[in-house]
C-alpha cells in the first residue's frame, strides 16, 4: 500500500503546473467486525477500505477530493489524475478561501506499528472460550489503520497501526457492567481474565437496587465516566476559531469571568502514541500542549489558518481543531483511599449520552449508565437506578472538585463511525462533591 | 452498467457455493461546502464507491465490503467473508432461513429538477455567499454560516435468490446559522436546528425563493435572543413546534421500539429499551391523539426508498395508533427472531456496514385542532422551537431537550421571547400527556442518527404537527 500511495503522488505532482500545488492523503483499514448478543455472534464483516484525498491548491482558491482508492497501481494513477484534472477545471470557477495555509514541507516520517493482532481462524472460538457463561455483548474490532500525507512540496509522512479491542458489557437481566480489552498484542488469556473481572463486578449488580431521589450527591468517577464529559469536550471546546465565533464551553473561562480547580490540568499529548503526530497538512504538532493549567485556560487548539485568520500563533492544531489525544493529569487520591473519601454518595463507573443544556454556563447533561453504586460510610450497599445529571463544568471541574487519582487509565476511542477511530485519551478518577441529579 | 455486468457474472459464478449471496454495490458522490462570514471555508468533493459481499453459511450472515473494486478485490473480499462466516456460525446467535432475504425486483428514483452534476461548484457558493450576507442584519451578528451537504447515491442490490433492486437517492441539507453578540452573551439561531432542512430533492432545494428571507429571520431571532430573559423554572404547558418534535419523535419513540435493540443487539452501544417484546399490541404509549406512523414512501421525505437493505417492499405501516403501540421498527431478520410484526427498515449507512434495523422517516399524524386555538387554549405555558440539545438514557426513558428559541404564552396569547429553554420528562408520562396536536404538519430530518456496532450515521426523517403536552418541567440557563 505505501508503494502505491507513493507512486500515485510521484505520477500527480509531476504533472502539476507551476503556478498549482497539491496534497495527497490516504486513510484506510483492513478490519474484522464482530458484534456480539448474549455469547453469540449476531453478525461477523470484513471491511477494506481505503481512500485518497487530493486537495488542489492554486494560489488562494483550494478543492477538496476524495474517493474510493483501488489496489492496482496503474488504474489508481489514472484516476487520480482524472481528479487532478477535475479540480483544475473546477478550480477557475470558485471563490478563494483566503486563511488557507501555505503547502509547505513539514518533513518526513514513516512509522509502523506492527501488533500480534488475534487469528482470523481462532478469534471465534478464543472469544467464545473467554465469555462462556456470561451475557456478553458487544464489538471486537481487529486489524491495520494507516494514515499518511504526501505533497508536492517534498513532506511525506506514514502512520500504521495493528490494533485490536474488545468493546464489552455483561449483563445481569436489567443491570451490566462495561469493560474494554485493548492493544496490539493480543492474549487469549489476557482477554479471559479481564473477563472474569468484569464477572467480579458484575456480582455487586446484582445486589438489592437502591432508588434515589434526584438532588446533590458526592460523586466519584472513574476514568471511563470522565472520559464521556470529555468526550463532550472534544467537539469543539478547545476550538480557537469557535472561541472567536462566540461558540464552545470555555468562553467565560477565557474572559477569567469563571474559574476551574487548581487542582485541573489538562492537555494534548501526543506522546501516548493512539494518533500520528502529524495533522491532516502534515504539520507536526508540539509533543503536549497544555490546555488548562492549574484551572486556568493555557492555550486553544489553534490551527494554521485559523492562525491566519486571526493574527495568533498556530500550535499545528487539526484544521477542525479537535483535540486528539487529550490527558487529564492525575491528582494524589490513592485508589484504597476512593471509598473512604467518597463516604457517602455514588460511585459511577460510566456516564451516558452527554450534551450541553447550557453553553455559556458550561452546563452539560447526561445519564448514569452500567455500574453506578450507592455507597453508605466508604461501604458498596447496591446499584441505583440511573439518574440524569445537569451540573455545570464551572462547579463540577470548580469548587466541588475535591481530587484526582493518583493513577490515570488509558482509555482507547472504540468509536466506529464509518471508520475505527485512532484516537485516546489518558484520564484519572474524579471525586466530586454536591454533584445535581435533576431527574 | 460495466458494474452491473460484473457483479451478475459474479454471482452467477458463485451460484450454490453458500446458500446465500447477495451483492451491493453503492456509489455516493458528495458535495459539501461551506461559507462563514461571506468567506468560502471549504469545498468538499467525495466519491465513495465500494461493494459489499453478504453471505449465508449454516443458516448465518456475515459480510465483507470492499472499496477495492478490482476482480482481485472482489475475489478477496468474497473469500474474507465466506471463511469468516464459516468460522462464525459455530457460534451464531440465529438460524435463519433464506425467507428473510425474499426475491425482490424494483427501482426507485427520488425526486430532483437539477442533480449534482448540473452543478457547478461556483454555483454553490453563490448561493451560500448570498446566504451569509442575508445573514448579516445587524453589526450584532457576529458570525454567519451558510452551508450545504448534497449526495447523490446509487445502488445495486443482487442475490441468489433473484433479486434485482437499483435506487437512486438524492439528498440535500441546506443549513444557515446566525450568532448574535450582546455584551458578554452568544446567541446561535439556525434554518430549523442544525441540518433539520434535509430533503429528497435536488439541487434547486438551494435556489428556493424563500431561502434568504429565512436567514434574514434567523439573524432577526439570534438578535432578539440575545437581549432576552432567560427560560423560567417552572412546571407549565409546553407547545412544541414541528422542529423540536422530530427530535422528540426521534428519541422518545423511534429509538424504543426498534426490535433489534428490544433483542438486545445495541445493550454495549446506544442501550436497551423500556419497551418489551410483550408491550406489542397493549401497551398505552401515549395519549388517543397520538398516532405514528413508519413511512418510507413519502416522495421527498429524507428516508424514503422502494425496497430496504434486506429486499423488503417498503410499506407504510402504523406504529402507535390511538395511544397504543401495535407494530416494532424490526426487518425481515428481527421479525423472526422475536415473533412481532415490523416493517421494512433493514438499512446499512453505506457498502462497508451490514444492514441493521433503522428509523426511516417517523411522523406523527396530524390532528384535529388549529394552532391559534391551541396557543389561546393555555393560561401559562410555553412554546418552544428548533432542537438546540439532546439526551436521553440508555432505556429511552428520562430524556432532556434544549430548544433554539421560546416563546412564553400567558393567557392564551404568545408573549416575550426567552433563551436557554431546556425541558425534561419521562417518556410515557409525556406521551400520554398529550393535549391537542394541530392539523397541520411540516416535514424535517436528522442527517447523523448514530447506532450499531460498528456504528452508523444515516439519515431518517420526520414529520410532525405542532403538539400541547400539559405540566412539563422547564427551565432555563
Amino acid at each position: 500500500m505505501k508503494k502505491i500511495f507513493q507512486q500515485i503522488g510521484v505520477e500527480i505532482f509531476s504533472d502539476l503546473l507551476p503556478d498549482e500545488d497539491a496534497s495527497l492523503q490516504l486513510s484506510g483499514e483492513d478490519t474484522i467486525y464482530i458484534r456480539y448478543n448474549a455469547g453469540q455472534v449476531r453478525q461477523n464483516t470484513q471491511v477494506h477500505q481505503y481512500s485518497l484525498t487530493l486537495v488542489y491548491k492554486k494560489g488562494k482558491k483550494v478543492l477538496h477530493q476524495s474517493w474510493s482508492m483501488i489496489a492496482d497501481v496503474s488504474q489508481a494513477v489514472q484516476e487520480a489524475k482524472k481528479y487532478l484534472y477535475f479540480l483544475r477545471e473546477q478550480a477557475v470557477l470558485i471563490a478563494e478561501s483566503p486563511f488557507e495555509p501555505e503547502m509547505a514541507d513539514h518533513g518526513k516520517s514513516d512509522v509502523d506499528h506492527k501488533g500480534n493482532l488475534p487469528s482470523p481462524e481462532s478469534i471465534f472460538q478464543e472469544i467464545h472460550e473467554a465469555s462462556q457463561g456470561t451475557d456478553f455483548c458487544g464489538l471486537v474490532a481487529s486489524g491495520k489503520q494507516v494514515v499518511a500525507i504526501q505533497n508536492s512540496k517534498g513532506q511525506f509522512h506514514w502512520f500504521s497501526k495493528e490494533s485490536f479491542f474488545v468493546d464489552y458489557s455483561l449483563y445481569f437481566g436489567e443491570r451490566a457492567v462495561k469493560a474494554f480489552y485493548a492493544g496490539s498484542d493480543w492474549s487469549a488469556q489476557a482477554l479471559k481474565e479481564n473477563i472474569q473481572k468484569s464477572v467480579q463486578h458484575l456480582e455487586i449488580m446484582k445486589r438489592p437496587m437502591v432508588k434515589l431521589k434526584p438532588g446533590a450527591y458526592r460523586i466519584f468517577l472513574e476514568p471511563a465516566a470522565v472520559a464521556e464529559l470529555v468526550g463532550h469536550l472534544s467537539y469543539s471546546s478547545f476550538s480557537f476559531r469557535n472561541f472567536k465565533s462566540g461558540d464552545g464551553l470555555w468562553i467565560e473561562l477565557a474572559h477569567q469571568r469563571k474559574t476551574l480547580s487548581p487542582l485541573l490540568n489538562l492537555r494534548e499529548n501526543f506522546e501516548l502514541g493512539f494518533v500520528p503526530m502529524f495533522n491532516k497538512l502534515g504539520e507536526l504538532s508540539p509533543a503536549q500542549v497544555p490546555l488548562i493549567e492549574s484551572g486556568v485556560l493555557k492555550n486553544w487548539l489553534v490551527s494554521t489558518a485559523s492562525a491566519k485568520e486571526f493574527s495568533v500563533e498556530t500550535n499545528h492544531a487539526s484544521p477542525s481543531e479537535y483535540p486528539r489525544s487529550l490527558e487529564i493529569l492525575p491528582g494524589t487520591l490513592r485508589r484504597d483511599e476512593i471509598l473512604p473519601q467518597l463516604g457517602t454518595g455514588l460511585y459511577l463507573a460510566n456516564l451516558h449520552y452527554v450534551n450541553a443544556s447550557d453553553q455559556k454556563s458550561a452546563r452539560l447533561t447526561g445519564m448514569t449508565r452500567f455500574a453506578a453504586f450507592w455507597v453508605q460510610n466508604g461501604q458498596i450497599v447496591g446499584p441505583i437506578d440511573n439518574l440524569r445529571f445537569d451540573e455545570s463544568l464551572y462547579e463540577a471541574w470548580g469548587q466541588k472538585l475535591l481530587a484526582l487519582t493518583e493513577d490515570s487509565e488509558i482509555i482507547p476511542d472504540t468509536s466506529t463511525y464509518g471508520a475505527r477511530a485512532l484516537s485516546g485519551n489518558k484520564l484519572p478518577g474524579m471525586l466530586i462533591d454536591q454533584f445535581s441529579f435533576t431527574l | 452498467m460495466q458494474h452491473q455486468i460484473f457483479l451478475k457474472s459474479f454471482l452467477k459464478k458463485r451460484q450454490g457455493e453458500v446458500e446465500f449471496l447477495g451483492l451491493r454495490y453503492i456509489h455516493e458522490n458528495y458535495n459539501n461546502t461551506m461559507v462563514r462570514n461571506e468567506t468560502l471555508e471549504s469545498t468538499d468533493l467525495k466519491s465513495n464507491v465500494g461493494l459489499m459481499v453478504e453471505v449465508m453459511v449454516d443458516g448465518h450472515f456475515g459480510y465483507s465490503g470492499t472499496s477495492d473494486l478490482s476482480e482481485a478485490g472482489i475475489e478477496s473480499a468474497y473469500k474474507a467473508a465466506v471463511q469468516q462466516t464459516t468460522k462464525a456460525s459455530q457460534y451464531k446467535s440465529f438460524h435463519f432461513p433464506k425467507s428473510v432475504r425474499p426475491a425482490a425486483e424494483g427501482t426507485f428514483l427520488s425526486p430532483r429538477k437539477k442533480t449534482l452534476t448540473d452543478l457547478k461548484p461556483s454555483e454553490i457558493t453563490d448561493i451560500l455567499m448570498k446566504a451569509s450576507l442575508a445573514l448579516k442584519t445587524s453589526e450584532r451578528i457576529v458570525t454567519r454560516r451558510a452551508g450545504t451537504i448534497f449526495s447523490a447515491t446509487k445502488s445495486f442490490y443482487i442475490t441468489s435468490e433473484k433479486t434485482e433492486i437499483e435506487q437512486d437517492t438524492n439528498v440535500i441539507m441546506v443549513e444557515a446559522i446566525a450568532t448574535a453578540q450582546h455584551g458578554t452573551e452568544f446567541q446561535s439561531r439556525t434554518l430549523n436546528g442544525w441540518g433539520s432542512r434535509t430533503y429528497q430533492m435536488g439541487a434547486e432545494a438551494l435556489f428556493e425563493s424563500s431561502l434568504l428571507e429565512d436567514c434574514r429571520q434567523v439573524a432577526e431571532d439570534a438578535i432578539e435572543l440575545s437581549l432576552a430573559d432567560n427560560c423560567p423554572i417552572g412546571v407549565m404547558d409546553l407547545l412544541i413546534a414541528p422542529d423540536q418534535m422530530m427530535m422528540q419523535i426521534h428519541e422518545s419513540i423511534g429509538h424504543p421500539l426498534e426490535l433489534d435493540r428490544i433483542l438486545g443487539d445495541e445493550r454495549n452501544f446506544a442501550g436497551w429499551s423500556f419497551v418489551k417484546l410483550e408491550d406489542f399490541g397493549s401497551l398505552k404509549y401515549g395519549s388517543d391523539l397520538m398516532n405514528v406512523t413508519f413511512d418510507p414512501t413519502v416522495r421527498g421525505e429524507a428516508a424514503s426508498y422502494s425496497f430496504d437493505d434486506g429486499g423488503l417492499r417498503a410499506k407504510k405501516e402504523f406504529l402507535i395508533e390511538n395511544g397504543i403501540l401495535k407494530r416494532g421498527l424490526g426487518a425481515a431478520e428481527s421479525q423472526l427472531r422475536s415473533g412481532k410484526l415490523g416493517v421494512s427498515n433493514f438499512r446499512a449507512a453505506s457498502w462497508n456496514r451490514a444492514p441493521i434495523d433503522r428509523m426511516a422517516n417517523i411522523n406523527l399524524e396530524a390532528g384535529p385542532h388549529r394552532l391559534e386555538n391551541m396557543i389561546a387554549s393555555v393560561d401559562r405555558g410555553i412554546l418552544m422551537r428548533s432542537n438546540k440539545s439532546w439526551s436521553i438514557d440508555d432505556y429511552r426513558n428520562k430524556f432532556q431537550f434544549g430548544c433554539e428559541y421560546a416563546q412564553l404564552i400567558e393567557n392564551g396569547r404568545l408573549t416575550k421571547t426567552v433563551k436557554n429553554s431546556n425541558y425534561r420528562g419521562t417518556t410515557l408520562p409525556f406521551w400520554r400527556s398529550l393535549e391537542q396536536v394541530s392539523n397541520k404538519s411540516e416535514t424535517f430530518a436528522s442527517l447523523y442518527c448514530g447506532k450499531g456496532e460498528p456504528s452508523q450515521v444515516i439519515h431518517v426523517g420526520h414529520t410532525s404537527p405542532h403538539c400541547l403536552f400539559k405540566a412539563v418541567e422547564v427551565f432555563g440557563g
